[in-house]
């Protein structure tokens, strides 16, 4: 019983992800390069400061 | 000879049927390197559940017991991590025509804090960033309690962000942009291999029954229902962070994404989020716009908590849930949201800032990994009043 439930809340957790991915899209693919970019300066890592090259402070 | 439990097919299923679905999903509308960091999170999860490879229980295994195998599984992983990254940080992806950067930050007064708040929390919350999303993933309630609250926590850290981002700092320094890389891999694996021996050292004064080969030892020949040993751990995480930041373009990181879903949760009930500087930063600014698919933070948890699903399946351990009472769930809810404030302050968790940033070059990991540290040991006497 214990399973299913915990299954089940899984189930709907996933399933707000894939509504969320329906209703917002990738209008852009911005997290990423570009394909044909090379240069690292608007690549980021998401550690929530805008990426390793916009750190301000 | 091991007996092993009988696989538990319902849950196997239901991990593999998932797992197809955001493969299909992320390939077909978003593209392959989106598809291999979620594959990558697959293989993450399933190496850290079946080797158990979690921070917060092997440092208290250290400070309780002064039981340095976890810690020197971690310290081994931190080494060959660290040889890895540095030739790899600045050269070009063979996944895709770009260059992959690594994981730096600032050495701030916020790193100070945010680090021992969150090395405090994970001895509460009873699982670190990757251990909360393994052991949740493998059927542990009180784990998923303490992902909400690690969600709800990292989203509060990012409404204080303008707060914490106006206290004193060094900024960023980077090992890799100031000095060779021989001299940066002797300074780091000398350091590391320093903190080993003192590690050691402790352990065998203490335990009649140190050794050094105990990390090495695996209890069954079946890999796909047997436990594995730690140190196969250590070498498959190091495996799959690089082939993250050849899919990724930088290096494995975790708690971004919690921030990220809460504050799409608290958009859908009406709040305004994006007003929050945090936020309006490029990065923030993009994720929360987007579709969670499109962050690879989320597809690397995702795959992690299917991965961690399918391995305590077949090992049949997914039904072995933790008995909930009311102290337990006190503990998870205040672990996992000051586990979630920490890391939103600290730039990462022990994945993002500790193993990534110290492998990446940035002293900002070593910033953490010391305070968090020190965190943990009143963290494990604070759990003494709930466990």
């Amino acid at each position: 019983m214990k399973n299913i439930i915990f299954l089940t809340i899984l189930s709907l957790i996933f399933g707000i992800i894939i509504y969320d991915h329906n209703y917002s899209g990738v209008a852009y693919n911005p997290l990423f390069h570009k394909e044909g970019e090379t240069s690292g300066s608007i690549n980021a890592m998401p550690c929530g400061l805008g990426g390793s090259h916009n750190h301000k402070h | 000879m091991v007996a092993f439990k009988k696989v538990e097919t319902t849950v196997a299923l239901f991990g593999i049927i998932f797992t197809l679905l955001f493969s299909y999903i992320t390939y077909s509308s978003i593209g392959l390197r989106h598809f291999l960091v979620f594959v990558i999170g697959i293989g993450l999860g399933f190496s850290l559940y079946k080797s158990s490879f979690g921070f917060t229980g092997g440092w208290r295994n250290f400070i309780e017991n002064k039981d340095s195998s976890s810690l020197r599984a971690q310290l081994i992983m931190l080494g060959l991590a660290v040889i890895v990254f540095s030739f790899v940080i600045g050269s070009k992806s063979f996944i895709y025509d770009g260059k992959i950067i690594g994981a730096i930050a600032p050495i701030s007064l916020s790193v100070v804090i945010g680090s021992f708040i969150f090395g405090w929390a994970m001895q509460l919350g009873g699982g670190c960033g990757s251990g909360t999303l393994f052991t949740a993933g493998g059927g542990n309630v009180k784990m998923v309690i303490t992902l909400i609250f690690f969600i709800i926590g990292s989203t509060v850290g990012t409404y204080h962000f303008s707060f914490w981002s106006s206290v004193p700092s060094f900024g960023a320094i980077s090992l890799l942009d100031n000095y060779s890389k021989s001299n940066v891999l002797i300074l780091q694996l000398g350091l590391i291999f320093f903190i080993y021996y003192i590690v050691s050292y402790i352990d065998g004064k203490k335990n009649i029954n140190f050794n050094h080969s105990n990390i090495f030892k695996f209890s069954s020949t079946n890999l796909i229902r047997g436990s594995w040993p730690l140190i196969l751990g250590s070498v498959l995480l190091v495996f799959f962070s690089f082939l993250m930041l050849h899919a990724a373009g930088h290096p494995w990181s975790v708690t971004f994404s919690f921030g990220l879903w809460g504050a799409k949760i608290i958009t859908l009930l009406g709040i305004d989020v994006s007003s929050w500087s945090y936020w309006q930063l490029s990065y923030p600014a993009i994720a929360l716009e987007n579709s969670l698919l499109a962050d690879p933070t989320t597809l690397s948890n995702l795959g992690i908590i299917l991965g961690a699903l399918i391995a305590s399946a077949l090992s049949g351990n997914f039904s072995n849930q933790t008995d909930m009472n009311r102290k337990l769930f006190l503990a998870a809810m205040i672990g996992g949201f000051f586990m979630g404030y920490g890391a939103r302050l600290a730039f990462g968790c022990n994945i993002g800032a500790l193993f990534s940033g110290i492998a990446s070059g940035s002293i900002h990991g070593w910033v953490w990994f010391l305070f968090a540290f020190i965190g943990s040991y009143f963290g494990v006497k604070s759990r003494k009043f709930f466990y």
